[in-house]
């Protein structure tokens, strides 16, 4: 079940304004996420969830936590705060797809990037289960195919395992070709 | 050209194995006031673990083995799945097909375009040794991977051909084994020591005067270093007949482009021992040498597998003439999986070994007279051979108008060009032009197709 | 408007937008209006052919076709023209840019060099046409889509080759403008190729700002799909390749020298840390990466001829190798030019009208004598009925210098390098003296020589700087006789009002040659003795010598009889030389032999 929702367009722009304090180490996140969650009408967070979003020590969950932060900001856009998206909003921030996304892109990019905001806009929609306006559902998704990171990573390293070998075969035979032979005792 | 090239390598790369009469040598062959202004440095590169691999290759070629009529010896399956899927331009074709002869063949033109392509995946690269040549049909530069064993599998490869005719290739300390000799506006040249041949010298030479300091330099050089055989193309070995020289050669050893018999007989006369055609290429070194009769060319490399492929891409029954179509060989920088080779033959058993017969070298390129009959190509080499030509060209269009194309120094003998070619082609318009470009020392193209 | 519109209505309604499209790139654009073909005699004499549109920027022009633009193609006028304004005001724009981008692309495509234009002119497309379509808002997208549904390309599957490649091109459009997989790009979207064009979409909008440099690594990402397959000479793809001849009919200027990064291979975009930055991960794990590529064409700051000629070749000049060296030699000569030797006159000067002598081309304008000019003959003819009025001196009252004539001699045998391939010291220590001495007013007499009656010559002593070069740049090839009567019979026969010439011998050990005995018999030395004495202005021989000057025959004799003897190898013997000869003064007449 997909519903009409916003331009993409609106809400890149919303990320592009994101305010600075969402991505400062300070961030308090289980309070915006409980404020998020209160404008989407859902009760607030209990203990255990809290716990989920606590700073912890490794890079990898500080860059998470960064992108639940900037995925707060951008969830209470007025286009997407609706009564009971609650649960759908809670699931996009501590679900899978945002924690790969995480593992590939790090939390400023979310912000910085032009294809990371469309990808985090896109993703975010997806997960509310709307459709940008303007567009079906075989094109967005299709678009998010594009922009997806972790396609993204695997097709380039897919061209970069190739492109290793050939560019260094490459570099070998000219520099080779320039140098000098071993001897040869008839020509052909 | 500068004398010192660069990405030079050490003293230590470039001979690791030569030794005091090695070292002697080198600096006779360097020193001797009539020696060539050399114009390039090199040596056999060779490790004592790469001198071993290489008597391997020797101990194998010298048990010439071949393989039945119709079937492909063993050891090509295996090598066909293997670079199928290790060599990135025959990767490219996709999974092997169920039968070796549905496999698409490759042949210069993909090699130019794409000679990166051609080396395993898991060829390492430190080692390897790029040779660049200039192709015969015009179809551009062509890098070719090597190593520095494979280079020295030249001298195994050459001592096999002198096997065929009973004899074999010594070398040994204080020996000059090979003496290539040129005669090109401009190559490489240098003298080099070799570990395979037991610390016996190899060298590189061009004819045209102007690699010499003085006029008879070149007979005094080689009278001194007396060459155990001598390698060359009919042409160098053309000119080396008309120097006032006296040499012992066990062998002279042909390469590069057919050897008529007419030159054969003079060239044997002249030096007094055998001349024996080598038919290889770049691509794959030395493939097959003349056999003693005439009869055909005997194949010297064990892991080379032969076919004859007629237009189609049909395999060709014995005796029947078709494309030589090479497989495997002797590189591992440039494993060949039907490469088509450009050159004609067929192929015979003989005492259950695999012989070329009715090779016919390089794009057979077809020359006609006025009256319509087949002019040869070499008669055309060893015409012109009599000029002091450094290079030369010539086309011939579809009217059998010829355009010859001469350097500078060649128009002095402009006249006689034309009174020769007058002998071979009876009457047809000549037109002589400057010649630019290409350092190939001959070239020929016709716009007539065979028949 | 549709199919059914004349060409002549198509061409108002087209020349109508013109301002409009103009305006797409600046309101200041100032260009000339576009040349609308009609017919196939009117694109021949254009040199339109294979493409409906072609852009030049010697001439700053648009010309089209519009008889082979499709009828699905007239309703994009502000696309088509737009993107053609692009070529002149964004990528390549000018002539000299056009030929670095080249410069950068042909050294990323190893073996498949030929393909440079075409690249180059897909590279720049992107870059227009992506300006175009996302801050101007026209549909390029519109264009590509009509040119991919045209009957002409749906039987292109055949075309593995064109069809991957240009797959893969199309594929970077959508990317770029975020349109769904398969509007414009056909056939089977690999892994590989979805990746390559992902970075391609980067590398377009990283370096939309400095292309130069990005157009090397677009080179590096084709690259592969080109060493695959050539693509072939049909197909979609080649209907608007509309910038292959931009350079035609121009000639970009300092194109011998080498620009930063110019020189050095680029990186694939995939390995290059500036373009797959994010899309390896936020740790940042790339994988070693290998030094940016270091195999260049050219060493050093300069190209070689060869690679000059075919870089001006690519950018669709049509020149042989002599010629392109000429330009090669002018353009290195002129930034080493040396005050060239002049010579205090034995009296001070008042110029008086003494009579009238040939005017050649080459020399000032201004010196021709319009009245004798036309007393030749009813028709002028530069050089052969052009005069000029002479001057005679009577004693003034300020002494002054002249320039002294030189006198060149260019061994070309076969032991001397090509200078049309490789870049040669000698010829460019020749192009300096003589291009010196044509700017202080001199004249010069340049020879050409090899063997025994190989040899070439300007018409005796000119001003004309193209002849000289042409002369310079030549190649025999051949053996080595030094022309000793040319050089017997320029003194012999010059008239003493001609004044002092140097005499200026470019050679290596052949030049011994010089002292054979001439055809009358005569010792070659005393021919040249006497020659040199003759000529009043010294003499000078710059040789590529290996061994030490004394250790060559011949050449102590020279020294002897007054020969200043230079060896010249490489770029620091030519500027030893250059500065050593230009310190020389002519004080004295009858310097030589002192």
């Amino acid at each position: 079940m997909t519903a009409a929702g916003p331009p993409v367009e609106v809400l890149t722009r919303r990320l592009l304004e994101t305010p600075g304090e969402f991505l400062a180490p300070t961030t308090v996140v289980p309070a915006l996420v409980a404020d998020l969650l209160a404008l989407h009408g859902a009760v607030s967070l209990d203990q255990a969830a809290g716990a989920l979003l606590r700073p912890l020590e490794s890079p990898e969950a500080r860059n998470w936590l960064g992108c639940v932060a900037v995925s707060s900001w951008l969830l209470a856009d007025p286009t997407l705060v609706a009564p009971g998206s609650g649960e759908r909003a809670w699931v996009f921030l501590t679900g899978d797809d945002l924690r790969e996304l995480a593992s590939l892109v790090p939390a400023p990019a979310l912000v910085s990037e032009p294809d990371r905001r469309e990808e985090l806009a896109r993703r975010a929609l997806a997960a509310l289960e709307l459709v940008p306006a303007g567009e079906t559902e075989a094109e967005a998704a299709d678009r998010l195919t594009t922009l997806d990171s972790s396609e993204r990573a695997r097709v380039v390293a897919a061209t970069r395992e190739a492109e290793v070998r050939a560019e260094a075969v490459r570099e070998a035979m000219h520099a080779k070709a320039a140098a000098e032979a071993a001897a040869k005792a008839s020509r052909e | 050209m500068s004398p010192t090239p660069e990405g030079g390598l050490t003293e230590e790369e470039r001979r690791p194995l030569i030794d005091n009469e090695g070292r002697a040598l080198l600096s006779k062959l360097l020193e001797d006031p009539r020696a060539p202004r050399y114009n390039h440095t090199c040596g056999d590169r060779l490790t004592t673990a790469g001198l071993a691999r290489v008597r391997a290759f020797e101990q194998e070629t010298a048990a010439r083995t071949g393989w039945a009529q119709g079937r492909p010896p063993a050891w090509v399956a295996g090598f066909a799945s293997r670079v199928s899927t290790q060599v990135p331009a025959y990767r490219r074709a996709g999974a092997l097909p169920a039968r070796f002869n549905q496999i698409p063949t490759v042949s210069r033109a993909d090699l130019v375009r794409d000679p990166y392509g051609f080396v395993p995946d898991d060829h390492p690269l430190d080692d390897m040794v790029v040779y660049t040549t200039t192709g015969t049909g015009g179809t551009g530069v062509a890098y070719i991977a090597s190593t520095p064993e494979a280079a020295a599998s030249y001298c195994v490869l050459l001592g096999a051909a002198l096997g065929l005719h009973g004899l074999a290739l010594e070398g040994g300390p204080g020996r000059t084994a090979v003496a290539q000799v040129c005669w090109q506006r401009s190559t490489y040249t240098y003298a080099s020591v070799s570990s395979f041949l037991d610390q016996g010298a190899t060298c590189k030479l061009n004819l045209s005067p102007a690699d010499w300091r003085a006029p008879g330099d070149p007979e005094a050089f080689l009278e001194a270093i007396a060459p155990e055989v001598l390698t060359g193309d009919p042409v160098a070995f053309a000119r080396l007949a008309s120097l006032d020289v006296d040499l012992q050669p066990k062998a002279l050893l042909s390469s590069a482009m057919a050897l008529l018999p007419g030159l054969r007989a003079e060239l044997e006369t002249r030096f007094g021992c055998p001349v024996i055609d080598v038919y290889g290429m770049n691509e794959s070194g030395p493939i097959a040498a003349g056999l003693p009769d005439g009869s055909g060319h005997g194949l010297l490399q064990p892991g080379l597998y032969v076919e004859i492929l007629d237009p189609a891409g049909r395999s060709c029954p014995p005796g029947e003439r078709g494309e030589i179509t090479l497989t495997g060989g002797f590189n591992p920088a440039l494993p060949l999986l039907r490469y088509r080779t450009g050159d004609f033959a067929a192929l015979d058993w003989r005492g259950g070994l695999p012989v070329l017969v009715g090779l016919e070298g390089r794009a057979p390129v077809h020359f006609a007279a006025a009256d319509g009959r087949a002019v040869n190509t070499i008669d055309v080499s060893v015409a012109l051979g009599r000029f002091p030509l450094a290079r030369f060209s010539v086309h011939q269009a579809a009217d059998r108008s010829l355009t010859v194309g001469l350097d500078g120094s060649g128009r002095a003998a402009d006249p006689g060009v034309r009174e020769v070619l007058g002998e071979l082609f009876g009457e047809v318009p000549v037109t002589v032009v400057d010649l630019a470009g290409a350092e190939e020392a001959v070239s020929y193209s016709s716009e007539l197709t065979g028949g | 408007m549709g199919a059914t519109a004349t060409l002549e209505e198509v061409r108002e309604a087209w020349t109508a937008r013109w301002p409009e499209a103009l305006a797409l790139w600046s309101p200041f654009t100032r260009l000339r209006p576009p040349r609308f073909c009609l017919t196939e005699e009117e694109e021949g004499a254009e040199g339109l052919t294979g493409s409906f549109a072609m852009i030049r920027l010697a001439d700053q022009r648009v010309v089209i076709s519009l008889r082979q633009v499709s009828p699905d193609l007239v309703g994009f006028p502000l696309e088509i023209l737009g993107h053609e304004i692009g070529h002149h005001i964004l990528c390549p724009a000018d002539l000299a840019d056009n030929a670095r981008m080249l410069a950068r692309i042909r050294l990323n495509l190893p073996t498949v060099e030929g393909h440079a234009p075409m690249v180059a002119n897909l590279y720049a497309d992107l870059l227009i046409n992506d300006r175009l379509q996302r801050a101007r808002g026209l549909d390029m997208a519109g264009v590509y889509a009509t040119l991919a549904d045209a009957p002409a390309t749906g039987d292109a599957d055949g075309e593995e080759g064109a069809g991957r490649f240009w797959a893969f091109y199309m594929r970077l459009y959508e990317v770029l403008w975020s349109l769904p997989r398969g509007r414009i790009a056909r056939g089977e979207l690999d892994e590989r190729l979805l990746g390559d064009a992902l970075l391609g979409a980067r590398l377009v909008r990283s370096f939309a700002g400095r292309w130069l440099e990005g157009a090397g690594r677009f080179g590096a990402l084709c690259l592969p799909y080109l060493l695959e397959e050539t693509p072939g000479a049909e197909g979609a793809w080649t209907v608007w390749q509309d910038a292959l001849g931009a350079g035609a009919g121009g000639f970009p200027d300092g194109l011998t020298g080498v620009e930063g990064s110019e020189g050095r291979r680029a990186l694939h975009p995939s390995l290059d840390p500036e373009l797959n930055g994010d899309l390896t991960g936020p740790a940042g794990e790339a994988p070693a990466e290998p030094e940016a590529g270091t195999q260049g064409g050219s060493r050093g700051q300069y190209r070689e001829p060869f690679e000059y000629g075919e870089i001006l070749r690519a950018s669709g000049l049509d020149l042989s190798d002599h010629e392109v060296a000429v330009r090669y030699y002018r353009e290195r000569a002129a930034g080493q030019l040396i005050p060239f030797p002049s010579r205090r006159s034995p009296v001070a000067l008042d110029p008086l009208p003494e009579g009238t002598e040939p005017w050649d081309a080459g020399e000032e304008l201004s010196e021709i004598d319009w009245v004798e000019t036309a007393l030749q003959g009813p028709v002028v003819i530069p050089g052969v009925t052009t005069v000029r009025r002479v001057w005679g001196t009577s004693p003034g009252a300020e002494p002054e210098r002249v320039p002294v004539d030189l006198d060149l001699y260019v061994d070309s045998s076969g032991s001397m390098p090509n200078p049309q391939v490789t870049v040669s010291y000698l010829a460019l220590a020749g192009a300096i003296v003589a291009l010196s001495a044509l700017r202080a007013g001199a004249r010069v007499q340049a020879t050409l020589w090899s063997g025994a009656l190989e040899f070439t010559s300007t018409r005796g002593f000119v001003r004309d700087e193209g002849a000289v070069l042409k002369v310079l740049t030549g190649f025999f090839g051949g053996g080595t006789a030094f022309p000793i009567h040319v050089l017997r019979d320029t003194y012999g026969s010059r008239p003493p009002s001609a004044g002092p010439a140097h005499v200026l011998v470019v050679s290596d050990d052949g030049v011994n040659t010089m002292f054979e005995l001439d055809e009358a018999g005569r010792p070659g030395r005393e021919v040249a003795r006497k020659a040199l004495r003759e000529a009043g202005g010294g003499g000078t021989m710059v040789l590529n010598l290996w061994a030490p000057v004394d250790k060559v025959p011949g050449l102590h004799e020279a020294a002897e009889d007054g020969w200043e003897i230079f060896p010249v190898r490489d770029w620091a013997d030519l500027v030893a030389f250059a500065r050593a000869f230009s310190r020389r003064r002519y004080e004295e007449p009858g310097m030589v032999g002192r």
